[in-house]
């Protein structure tokens, strides 16, 4: 039974080491089981094992990879859970949210994106409306917003009049329906981009400043773990046989 | 013509026990084992693992060869015999030189010291 247990373990070498070696161990195993002990031969095994897969066969290239990749994701989902919660949170819950929320919205009949900023002025809101129509910046203010369970609601004065914004922010996305009152003609308009800036800490993120925090401490980590590895396996390779 | 070996110093304990383990004749893995274990009194032994994790890194590095040697009538076909090379005799040489200063030096300021 042990016998069967040692050739097992032996056959989980890697097949350079087990094509030129395995016979032999299996012939010692069985000339210095009963002086030595299966224990401490099983023992020296498990060893030899571990030794063969991690360090001799290459694989610990694969195992630094993973574990880089592993330091990604990870670094990339404590990114998401941070920057994501903020922004949906700020979405979801108006009133408790104190940043900016700046937001693209695209119209089938409209030629360019509206920029629409909106944020927190003392206990109500304040935002401009952006549109480059024309060709030139045209800003307008965003008044009267108001938030409750999700439906957002607000009036903007444009000098060509005044128009209403009813919509909803459902997954933090904000869709709705302009209406320009006097013209009685409305446009859908859907959120194509959002962007939350808190007014704490995290003031003034952006796209490249979320990318930064979320790849480059993996980043840093994988080369370090890497260099850490190739150096410990340059130094055995050079005085070889610790 | 001197040469360095410093690439290959220091030893580690299961290279240069089975280095002088092979330094009067040629040996099988087992009769490796046994043999380390004859030079320290029992005190140091290597596994197979260990051995063969040593022999195959020493005869890449052509310090230890196989022997054409063929196991005699009643021995076990499995047995390979292992040879040490001219290149392993002289490392092991440069080892020795090496601890042997070490063990000077040892000597040396473990010496007991007088009472002032």
């Amino acid at each position: 039974m042990t016998r069967l247990l040692y050739q097992a373990l032996l056959r989980m070498h890697p097949p350079f080491f087990r094509r030129e070696f395995a016979a032999e161990m299996l012939w010692i195993f069985d000339s210095s089981v009963d002086t030595e002990g299966a224990a401490r031969l099983f023992f020296d095994g498990l060893v030899s094992l571990a030794r063969q897969w991690l360090l001799r066969s290459g694989s610990w290239k694969i195992a630094v990879a993973l574990a880089g990749g592993l330091l990604q994701v990870t670094m990339c989902g404590f990114g998401l859970l941070i920057f994501g919660n903020q922004q949906s949170a700020s979405f979801s819950d108006t009133a408790s949210y104190s940043g900016d929320w700046v937001g693209s919205l695209q119209s089938a009949r409209a030629a360019a994106p509206i920029e629409l900023a909106v944020g927190r002025n003392g206990g109500g809101w304040l935002g401009s409306l952006l549109t480059t129509d024309s060709g030139e910046t045209e800003r307008s203010d965003v008044l009267d917003f108001q938030s409750q369970y999700g439906a957002v609601r607000f009036r903007i004065a444009t000098p060509d009049g005044e128009m209403l914004f009813r919509g909803r922010l459902s997954g933090g996305k904000l869709a709705g329906t302009f209406e320009k009152a006097g013209e009685g003609g409305s446009g859908q308009w859907e959120v194509v981009r959002n962007r939350a800036r808190s007014a704490g800490a995290n003031a003034g993120v952006d796209d490249l400043v979320r990318i930064t925090v979320c790849l480059v401490p993996g980043i840093i980590l994988s080369v370090v773990l890497l260099a850490l590895w190739t150096r410990t396996f340059t130094h055995k390779r050079i005085h070889g046989f610790r | 013509m001197i040469e360095d070996f410093s690439p290959f110093l220091p030893l580690s304990p299961a290279a240069l026990h089975i280095l002088l383990s092979l330094a009067s004749e040629d040996r099988h893995g087992y009769g490796i084992m046994q043999e380390i274990a004859r030079q320290s009194d029992g005190r140091y032994k290597i596994g197979p693992g260990t051995l063969y994790d040593n022999l195959r890194k020493l005869m890449t590095q052509g310090i230890v060869h196989e022997a054409g040697r063929k196991p005699s009538a009643g021995d076990d076909p499995r047995r390979r015999y292992y040879r040490l090379a001219p290149l392993g005799r002289d490392i092991l040489g440069a080892e020795v030189a090496r601890l042997e200063i070490v063990i000077r030096e040892a000597r040396q300021h473990l010496r007991p010291r007088r009472a002032t």
